[in-house]
């Protein structure tokens, strides 16, 4: 084994394919910084290049690519508090929060080193656990899997803040948006209209780009400012090496949580898309002071990047060993090895045992490589953090649509991006924390899985009987404990939106609880006649939906009866006013109307003149750039456009009317 | 009734054919010099119909009149069908091809607003991957000892990717043949998780592919007797019988197995079944289309050059390793039939498959 191990080492150090790697790299910084791209995107357009390649050298290249993109990702949840990709999610709660309170550099250096020590962690632990990694893979099966999936929800207690029950509402909401479509084990489509564009469901990117990154943009356009709210420089003490430090004063925790990505790497479907907020919520849940979580703590962004880049190494082992790809990017690596004529199957841990470690060299030596390279130019990055928003806000736009048109092209794909940006700033105005949204989404689909083939597999006492699985009990309940004692002592401070509560606010938070009851019941009676594996997982979600939209009512009612109180006795501005609100929230929505506008004429004008047009439009009137700045612009938006999406990608571009 | 399915004799036919008729493009034939053809597959990007796409478009762009640049582009969602209707919607003008998951068969149980035309396409041909076996535990129902005491078995739970997978519905009408009561687990999406599945105890057979047997279990598993391989299900040959893929060994087809165990030939509904997809889905994974009105000339070219593109050694080592065996190419005539003869499949048939997919969600 160890002679593999050092062979390994040398087919990635030996030319040509130490050259490639390094080409994956600078390929993977790039990609992980554009929202919607991300890794997969990146494997699957370079992968015909490998055709020709030796092995070891496409390999290194596929894998040093996206290696890295989970450490440059992280500058967009920083910078736009939009995530990246899918492994940088939780990063925007106090990554972003971090930009704008000007330490955009500390949250860099804090995050590239817990990267790169995850990622070159994650690639020894992989190494260090194969003799066991083929035990510890069989011995989860599908009711493990369920009950990891609800430790994962266990984590919105985490993610909710000091907004619990809005938390937990937002989280129903998202696993009964997940049951859109055909679920895994019927033939019956759910909740679909006749559309057969919702037969897959909601797509996951344009969810999460429409979530977080569309409120983002609206308040940015909104407070015609830089993303940076202070007007110094940068604050105080703001520095790479200053993170980097924070990142060494918490070593255990990057540890834990670096431990934590690898093994859960090691489970398909759950891996990257769920491993940061189980760091997210560990990281709160064992903080003595939670105070600082959502305003910026540095670490709400060490745990999540220590976790994410961990993650690659561990779901390398049922991708190589099983032919399980857990994701997007394992399923690509797997097209590769094929054509290059490895089999996944236990040979990749013998007889191609040198090309496995390969693998784990790459990935180390990538992130070592790409934390050093975005470290040097962090400084440069963050100072964007200070560019005028007039810049960002029409370029972010294109990245943000054009992002989740490559995934699925189509106008279906732009209304839901669009109709999931409007939730989330209209959830992100009445209070609701928008993280549990997602945690709920991605889960939704794992849980029904795996209680479907529980189901259909074993018998309860075959359950019950098993020791992984009254092993995942115990730790489920501590986890459950500790949830409810850090809730209850101090989360009373952390808030995950900043939102100002008011009687507004409040009132809005109840038309969503009472729209919610609406939608729940509405999916009990239309479930009541399907089969009992498509009724048995949307019927248990909305009536759990109905008894938390209950408890959410009775809380804003009790707050708005505090204000009402308040009032009474003298205090005539407690709870503000409509119009406040609404002027609070009047320019996000002009700008929200300017991005639909964009959506809308796009099956006339096409793409290329909606998204020209709207950039131009938002630099000439809200911007009020000179008119030589916005023809710059516009030709530089357009130039994006033509060259990635339309040449690099081929990405099929709606036509004007007339074509 | 079963279509003659013309493999590489008719390939050679035809590739010999388009070398005679190579030479300037008619004046029907679209001019495609110095252009891009994006051909449309319909799943996510990356993945094995990403992958067999592009090694067709890489071929495909040699031999195609004028030589265009081939690009690949994924058109995912809508359990295929955006990609589908991608294609069916796209302007003729020879700039946009199809490589389409087929499922043709199981699709004509979807309701009537998600039923698709594949008929207005104008077919270029179809492409099938390997022969898939049936692959078992042997410490099952008091221990196999042979292939032949797989028919003794009272009961056996089986797995696979969902209830309306092919290979899932033929296993489950042989098992109905032989007698043997079954469960199914569905929600294993590939090779690997159902072989996972299957170590674990989760499920205790399930159909898989050639590239699998191959790679992981003829030396692995199978040669160590934990599993076995029952019998194989593939397509029909010219001749009427079942292909036997040479890399199965002994293996035996369906029908060579049920006919040894019962002492008979199957007959009756869920013997349709197996026959149905044995005709109309195993022989084609990925059908090859051009949009709705393109005009016949350049299809013809299409057509020709797609039957050259597929003979070239460059595509079939390339597709070899993708499919796990040489490709199945169905050339246009028997593609049409194809789509034809699922476009009017009996209702006893669909009322057949209907109740064993009721059966496998219970």
């Amino acid at each position: 084994m160890y002679d593999s191990f050092l062979a390994g080492l040398s087919l990635v150090l030996s030319f040509p394919s130490f050259f490639y790697l390094l080409a994956g790299i600078a390929v993977g910084i790039w990609l992980g910084i554009v929202p919607g791209l991300g890794g997969v995107t990146g494997m699957v357009v370079l992968l015909p290049l490998t055709f020709g390649m030796e092995p070891a050298a496409g390999l290194a290249m596929l894998l040093g690519l996206f290696a890295v993109v989970s450490t440059s990702d992280t500058i967009t949840s920083v910078m736009l508090g939009i995530p990246g990709t899918i492994a940088s999610q939780a990063t925007v709660i106090d990554g972003n929060a971090m930009a704008k309170r000007g330490l955009a550099q500390t949250a860099f250096g804090a995050a590239f080193a817990s990267s790169a020590f995850g990622g070159v962690l994650g690639g020894f632990a992989m190494a260090a656990s194969l003799p066991f990694a083929l035990w510890i893979i069989l011995a989860f099966g599908s009711p493990e899997f369920f009950l990891l999936s609800l430790l994962g929800l266990l984590m919105v207690g985490a993610v909710s803040g000091n907004a619990i029950s809005k938390g937990l509402g937002a989280a129903v909401l998202g696993l009964m948006l997940s049951q859109i479509g055909y679920p895994v084990a019927s033939s019956m489509p759910r909740y679909y209209f006749g559309e057969r564009a919702l037969l897959d469901g909601l797509p996951l990117v344009p969810v999460i780009l429409g979530l977080f990154g569309l409120p983002e943009m609206m308040d940015l356009a909104a407070r015609r400012t830089a993303i940076a709210h202070i007007s110094d420089e940068r604050a105080e003490d703001d520095g790479i090496l200053n993170g980097v430090r924070q990142a060494i004063r918490n070593r255990w925790l990057v540890i834990r949580c670096s431990l934590m990505g690898v093994y859960v790497g090691m489970l398909p479907a759950i891996g990257s898309s769920v491993v940061d907020w189980l760091a997210y919520g560990h990281a709160t849940q064992s903080a003595k002071d939670t105070s600082q979580f959502g305003k910026g703590d540095v670490r709400g962004v060490i745990a999540p990047e220590a976790a994410n880049n961990a993650v690659l190494g561990g779901s390398l082992i049922p991708t190589l060993a099983f032919g399980i790809p857990g994701s997007g990017a394992m399923a690509v690596l797997l097209g590769a090895l094929t054509i290059h004529g490895f089999s996944p199957g236990r040979n990749m841990l013998s007889d191609n045992l040198d090309v496995t470690f390969s693998m784990v060299w790459t990935i180390i030596i990538a992130n070592i490589i790409g934390a050093a390279a975005l470290m040097i130019w962090g400084r440069q990055i963050a100072r964007t953090a200070f560019i005028d928003g007039n810049f960002i806000v029409p370029a972010v736009i294109m990245f943000i649509f054009m992002g989740s048109w490559v995934w699925e092209p189509g106008m279906f794909t732009w209304t839901v991006l669009l109709g999931v940006g409007l939730l989330g700033y209209v959830l992100k105005a009445a209070g609701w924390p928008r993280p549990p949204f997602i945690l709920g989404f991605v889960l939704g689909p794992v849980l029904e899985n795996a209680m479907s083939i529980t189901w259909q597999s074993y018998t309860p006492w075959e359950v019950i009987s098993r020791p992984t699985v009254i092993g995942l009990i115990v730790v489920l309940s501590l986890v459950f404990f500790f949830a409810i004692r850090s809730t209850r002592k101090g989360m009373k401070d952390f808030s995950v939106e900043d939102t100002r509560e008011s009687r507004a606010s409040l009132l809005l938070s109840s038309g969503i609880a009472v729209c919610l009851v609406a939608l729940f019941a509405f999916a009990i009676w239309w479930a009541l006649d399907w089969k009992l594996l498509a009724k048995i997982s949307p019927i248990s979600i909305a009536v759990a939906g109905l008894a938390i939209m209950a408890f959410v009512l009775v809380q804003d009612a009790s707050r708005l009866s505090g204000i009402g109180r308040a009032r009474r006795s003298g205090d005539i501005a407690a709870g503000g006013t409509w119009s406040e609100f609404l002027a609070e929230h009047r320019r996000q929505m002009v700008t929200f109307l300017a991005i639909a506008a964009m959506v809308a004429v796009t099956p006339w004008t096409g793409t290329y003149a909606a998204i020209i047009g709207f950039a131009a439009l938002y630099a000439a009137i809200w911007g009020r750039f000179r008119w030589w700045v916005v023809a710059l612009y516009a030709a530089g938006i357009g130039l994006v456009l033509y060259a990635l999406y339309d040449r690099v990608l081929h990405t099929p571009f709606e036509l004007p009317f007339f074509m | 009734m079963k279509t003659q399915f013309k493999i590489k004799g008719m390939a050679l036919a035809a590739s010999a054919m388009a070398l005679v008729l190579a030479g300037p493009a008619s004046a029907d034939v679209l001019d495609l010099e110095g252009k891009t053809v994006t051909l449309v597959h319909n799943a996510s990007p990356g993945g094995a119909t990403g992958l067999s796409a592009q090694v067709l478009a890489d071929a495909w762009s040699k031999t195609m009149a004028g030589n265009p640049t081939v690009v690949v582009q994924s058109v995912a969602g809508g359990a295929l069908t955006k990609g589908i209707d991608h294609v069916m919607e796209a302007r003729p003008n020879g700039l946009t091809l199809g490589y389409l998951a087929w499922q043709g068969t199981t699709r004509i149980l979807d309701p009537e607003p998600l039923q698709i035309p594949f008929e207005d396409f104008g077919t270029i041909a179809g492409i099938g991957g390997s022969n898939f076996i049936v692959h078992t535990r042997t410490d099952i129902g008091g221990g196999l000892e042979g292939r032949e005491d797989f028919a003794d078995l009272e009961s056996l739970k089986v797995g696979g990717y969902s209830p309306k997978m092919t290979q899932g519905m033929q296993v489950a009408a042989g098992l109905d043949l032989l007698g043997i009561d079954w469960s199914y687990v569905s929600g294993m999406f590939g090779d690997g998780p159902l072989y996972a599945a299957l170590q674990r105890g989760e499920i205790e057979a399930y159909p898989a592919t050639t590239t699998q047997y191959i790679a992981e279990l003829e030396d692995g598993p199978i040669a160590e007797g934990t599993t076995m391989a029952v019998w194989q299900m593939g397509p029909y040959l010219e001749d009427g019988t079942m292909k036997r893929d040479p890399a199965l060994g002994d293996v035996p087809t369906i029908l060579e197995y049920i006919e040894a165990a019962t002492g008979a030939a199957p007959e009756g509904p869920m013997w349709d079944v197996i026959d149905f997809h044995a005709r109309a889905s195993a022989p084609v994974n990925w059908i090859v289309v051009a949009p709705p009105g393109t005009p016949e000339e350049h299809l013809q070219m299409l057509r020709e050059s797609f039957d050259a593109a597929v003979m070239t050694p460059e595509y079939l080592e390339a597709a070899t390793k993708v499919y796990g065996s040489e490709p199945n190419i169905v050339h246009a005539e028997g593609m049409s039939q194809i789509i034809s003869e699922v476009q009017s499949t009996p209702e006893e048939i669909k009322d057949a498959m209907r109740g064993l997919v009721d059966r496998m969600e219970q």
